[in-house]
């Protein structure tokens, strides 16, 4: 039993690096930079890869086929099975920072000029929507990751403080969390976010945006913590350690710390989750990281003009590229929780 | 000569040991402990007075016992000695230095003269700590270089009668007896000259219990220590301890020899706890008799 | 001091909180709607300063606290300079109307959750069971938005439905059940998107509380004696499990609030969240404080009414 739950969770962690790899390597995986547009493909829908042509013959390199336009009319795009475009791989294309450490300009697939690859299709600008996702994914994921790691550290900060030296402090600083717990999350969001200046440089918004959600999320971390510590600091064996002089940062460090540690991962699976989708939800909403870097967030703001919803389904993409992750955190926690309660027994 | 009998040819049995003996290791007077649960926001204070009047003299090489029923603030006065509470008033001596008033650096070095052995090892344990780590915790804590802490771990662990070789083994593995003598392995390893018992003996099968009491008087022997005795079983009580103080709600009633108490209880509550031992001791071998 | 005086003054306690820190932070907001007017070259600088002088916005922040907290209790939330009326009468009606739509979504949601969730209790470990877990854990991790979106565009496709407002253009012509229709059929885009949301959450808590009450002897002894199945379910397991499913009730209105905004802002539907929105973008102070305090007055309300029901619920709380 034990066994086969361990399998399942390695199953499970090398899946979520597999994503996360995915995200990092977006560079390289994306054909396009995010930025680059193309005037004459607006809207195109996404292009399908085939093996077999026109003629019915079997090829061993893929290839899409290129677009025309019936009439000239830039909104319909039939398929011209004229133009025939074969896919390269490792193919030189837009200068980037590779995980943004060392420049390269080899891109994983890609094909030959004038053609165009557009996986997921393109949008108002002719920009790649896949590379844009896989680029969003970095910003939107980044932000959770950052914003969970800022509300975890000032949580048990806080929390173990809290909870080991008990009193006054406890008291201030529980009200304090409950004040924070009592507004609906998205409120308090829109009300810290209103005190910023609205007109920010996506950096700074970014930067911005990970403080707000970060700072406004240590409450619910910073509660379990100090139960967690409140119960490690009456145990015999701290009691134990203080007998023999040891010192109270010795104590937070040796016993209560590791203790609390499961309590914080687990923590930490469920919160980043949360704050990618709250990063989404402010984006998207348009106070959060602007135009032209795209976020997951910000590529799904033009959904909500129904015309754009209804003809050009394809722009739902970063929407359903971040399920997989949801998924996946939301076994990861699961998984971490099951495992913390069998370590207790 | 039991030692009983030792300490009766020392002293008038009407007399408390204190007025006859010389200043002992651990001398306490006096010392009161009041409990007041007030926390801000919370309803109303109530207060608790875990003992009063509390007068206790700690000999080297000799062991006091401080018997009484659950709830009759025995382990808190227990904490108290080792200021792991702090006793509202009184005097308390070690050594002759007032232990209650030091602060810091010459509160720890202090500390490491009179320590405390609980009585769930299960909770005074780190589970997740190894032997060595246990045992070799005050050693670190007061920054002995790692390898010494190590090698003294060892030897600590020979000293209780566990294998050396064990030290590696997680705290997990030993058995609830194995358990409690790390916790005194731990406990000796500042070469302390107390040490407080609280119903150390208590959660332990009875042959395990006698092993243990073997090993805490060859201890006691060898390093000259003395013994604050906690429990409520009179039996181990009789088998340990030179002398008894009797505690109820807080106070303590009866303190004298462990023959004196035994053969001639003075207080009434005395008189009823040693009845009881007795009658049970009967019923037992009543019953006993019985069987085929 | 009885648990509900306990449970008031505690409510209170939050709102004064949240209403001075909510105060604070947005007059800490660099610019305001009267400064933005300033830019306008079409308002003379008097009307600007009038303007100012009248809503006391040179005052100090604490002077302008304690006036809006008095014109608070005459029932004054202040006023809009977006749109040039009493705030009041812009929040009062959209609030009215998240209400209702987060009742509505409350009520089908947990209408969905307890036979699902008892059933799937029932039919823990097998197929069935398995089954709705499954589909519970896939639409959890569907963010509301893209479940709304998705739900947009549904309508938008089948025209079954309107997409967005309130009411059609000419809802007044309507008769009464005309009327009621109309409402209905605006109100389901958004009440399914946030039914569809809380409800696979709900579902798992109803499954893991009967099964609670499942294996308890109560149950079983009851079982035993014979009574018929749907009593059995209903008024036994049901009632067992209530109590840390009323406490979820009160946990989940945050939440639903959250989610609530983030429907009305995509389907269209007029309540307090595109009112928000729209204030901060507008720097519009008293109406974004309006419309924060109540939602945390309806967030306070709703967890007070949870920890009554517990009360009148559970024997064991009124004995404390």
């Amino acid at each position: 039993m034990e066994m086969k739950s361990n399998r399942k969770y390695l199953w499970l962690l090398g899946a979520l690096a597999v994503l996360h790899a995915a995200i990092l390597l977006a560079g390289f995986i994306a054909p396009y930079d995010e930025a680059a547009q193309n005037r004459e493909m607006p809207f195109s829908p996404p292009m399908r890869i085939h093996f077999v042509d026109s003629a019915g013959h079997f090829h061993v390199r893929p290839f899409v086929y290129g677009w025309k336009h019936p009439q000239d009319d830039f909104t319909v795009y039939d398929v011209d099975q004229d133009q025939v475009y074969p896919l390269h791989f490792f193919v030189p294309g837009a200068p980037y920072k590779l995980a943004n450490l060392f420049r390269t300009n080899t891109h994983f697939f890609g094909v030959d000029a004038p053609g165009s690859i557009f996986l997921f299709g393109a949008d108002q600008f002719g920009r790649d929507v896949f590379s844009r996702t896989l680029r969003g994914g970095q910003i939107s994921l980044l932000a959770g990751l950052l914003a969970a790691g800022l509300a975890l550290t000032l949580g048990t900060i806080l929390g173990g403080l809290a909870g080991y030296y008990g009193g006054w402090w406890d008291a201030i600083l529980m009200r304090g969390a409950e004040l924070f717990l009592a507004l609906p999350w998205l409120y308090l969001l829109f009300a810290v976010r209103a005190f910023l200046p609205l007109q920010v440089e996506p950096k700074q918004a970014f930067l911005l945006l990970v403080a707000i959600i970060g700072l406004v999320g240590w409450a619910r971390p910073a509660r379990l913590i100090r139960g967690v510590v409140l119960s490690a600091r009456e145990r015999d064996f701290v009691r134990a350690a203080r007998g023999f002089g040891a010192s109270d940062l010795y104590i937070l460090r040796r016993h209560v710390l590791p203790q609390a540690g499961g309590v914080i991962l687990t923590q930490a699976a469920l919160l980043v989750p949360q704050y990618v989708l709250a990063e989404i939800t402010l984006s998207f909403l348009g106070l959060g990281v602007g135009e032209p870097v795209p976020t997951w967030g910000n590529m799904l703001a033009s959904l909500m003009q129904v015309h754009i919803l209804e003809s050009y389904w394809w722009m739902i993409a970063p929407g359903v590229a971040s399920i997989p992750f949801f998924l996946g955190y939301m076994a990861l926690a699961n998984a971490l929780e099951k495992r913390a309660r069998l370590a207790a027994t | 000569m039991s030692r009983g009998e030792c300490a009766a040819f020392f002293m008038n049995t009407n007399e408390t040991i204190q007025s006859t003996m010389s200043a002992g290791v651990l001398e306490a007077r006096g010392l009161l402990k009041v409990f007041t649960t007030q926390g801000p926001f919370s309803s109303g204070k109530a207060s608790l007075r875990a003992f009063q009047a509390v007068d206790l003299s700690l000999y080297s090489g000799r062991t006091l016992a401080l018997v009484g029923e659950s709830g009759s603030g025995k382990s808190t006065l227990a904490r108290c000695l080792v200021r792991l509470e702090e006793p509202t008033a009184g005097e308390l001596r070690i050594e002759g230095q007032d232990f209650l008033a030091l602060t810091g650096s010459d509160l720890r070095r202090a500390r490491k003269k009179v320590q405390l052995i609980f009585q769930e090892a299960m909770s005074a344990l780190n589970p997740g700590f190894s032997a060595a780590e246990i045992v070799a915790e005050p050693l670190i804590v007061n920054h002995f270089s790692r390898k010494d802490a190590r090698d003294r771990a060892a030897t600590l662990m020979e000293m209780v009668g566990l294998p050396g070789s064990w030290a590696g083994r997680g705290a997990h593995e030993f058995s609830g007896g194995q358990k409690q003598r790390l916790a005194l392995a731990r406990a000796l390893a500042l070469n302390p000259k107390i040490l407080i018992l609280d119903e150390a003996l208590s959660g332990l099968d009875l042959s395990v219990q006698a092993q243990m009491t073997n090993l805490l008087v060859d201890l006691q022997a060898e390093y000259n220590l003395a013994y604050l005795f906690i429990s409520h079983d009179l039996n181990l009580v009789r088998a340990l301890s030179d002398e008894v103080a009797v505690m109820k709600n807080g106070l303590i009633v009866e303190n004298a020899t462990t023959e004196m108490i035994f053969s001639r209880p003075q207080h009434l509550y005395t008189q009823s706890l040693v009845t009881a031992m007795h009658t049970l001791q009967e019923g037992w071998t009543q019953e006993l008799a019985v069987l085929p | 001091m009885t648990y509900v005086t306990r449970r008031i003054l505690h409510m209170l306690f939050l709102l004064f909180g949240v209403s001075v820190i909510s105060f604070v932070f947005i007059s800490l907001a660099p610019g305001n709607y009267v400064d933005e007017m300033r830019l306008n070259p079409q308002i003379s600088s008097e009307t600007v300063n009038a303007l100012k002088a009248q809503y006391g916005l040179d005052r100090s922040t604490p002077v302008r606290y304690w006036q809006w907290l008095k014109s608070l209790t005459r029932g004054d939330m202040g006023y809009s300079f977006a749109y040039n009326q009493s705030a009041t009468s812009l929040i009062w009606p959209r609030a009215v109307n998240t209400l209702l739509l987060t009742v509505s979504a409350t009520i089908l949601a947990w209408l969905l959750a307890i036979p699902i969730g008892i059933w799937s209790a029932e039919r823990r470990g097998h197929f069935d069971d398995r089954i709705i877990s499954a589909a519970t854990g896939s639409l959890l991790a569907v963010p509301d938005l893209l479940v709304a979106l998705a739900l947009l565009w549904f309508a938008a496709r089948t025209h079954i439905l309107p997409t967005g407002g309130m009411v059609s253009l000419d809802f007044d012509s309507f008769s009464f059940t005309g009327k009621l229709k109309d409402l209905a059929a605006h109100l389901a885009l958004p009440v399914a998107a946030l039914a569809l949301g809380m409800a696979p959450i709900l579902v798992r808590h109803v499954r893991a509380a009967v099964t609670e009450v499942l294996r308890s002897p109560f149950y079983l002894a009851a079982a035993g004696h014979g009574i018929p199945r749907s009593t059995l379910l209903f008024r036994y397991a049901l009632r067992a499990a209530a109590n840390p499913l009323i406490s979820l009730l009160g946990f989940s209105i945050g939440s639903l609030l959250s989610a609530s905004m983030l429907v009305e802002v995509v389907l269209g539907w007029p309540g307090l969240g595109p009112l928000l929105l729209e204030a901060i973008l507008a720097r519009d102070l008293y109406v974004v404080i309006g419309a924060i305090m109540l939602s945390t007055l309806f967030l306070a309300c709703g967890s007070f009414t949870a920890d009554l029901l517990l009360y009148w619920q559970d024997p064991r709380i009124r004995t404390q």
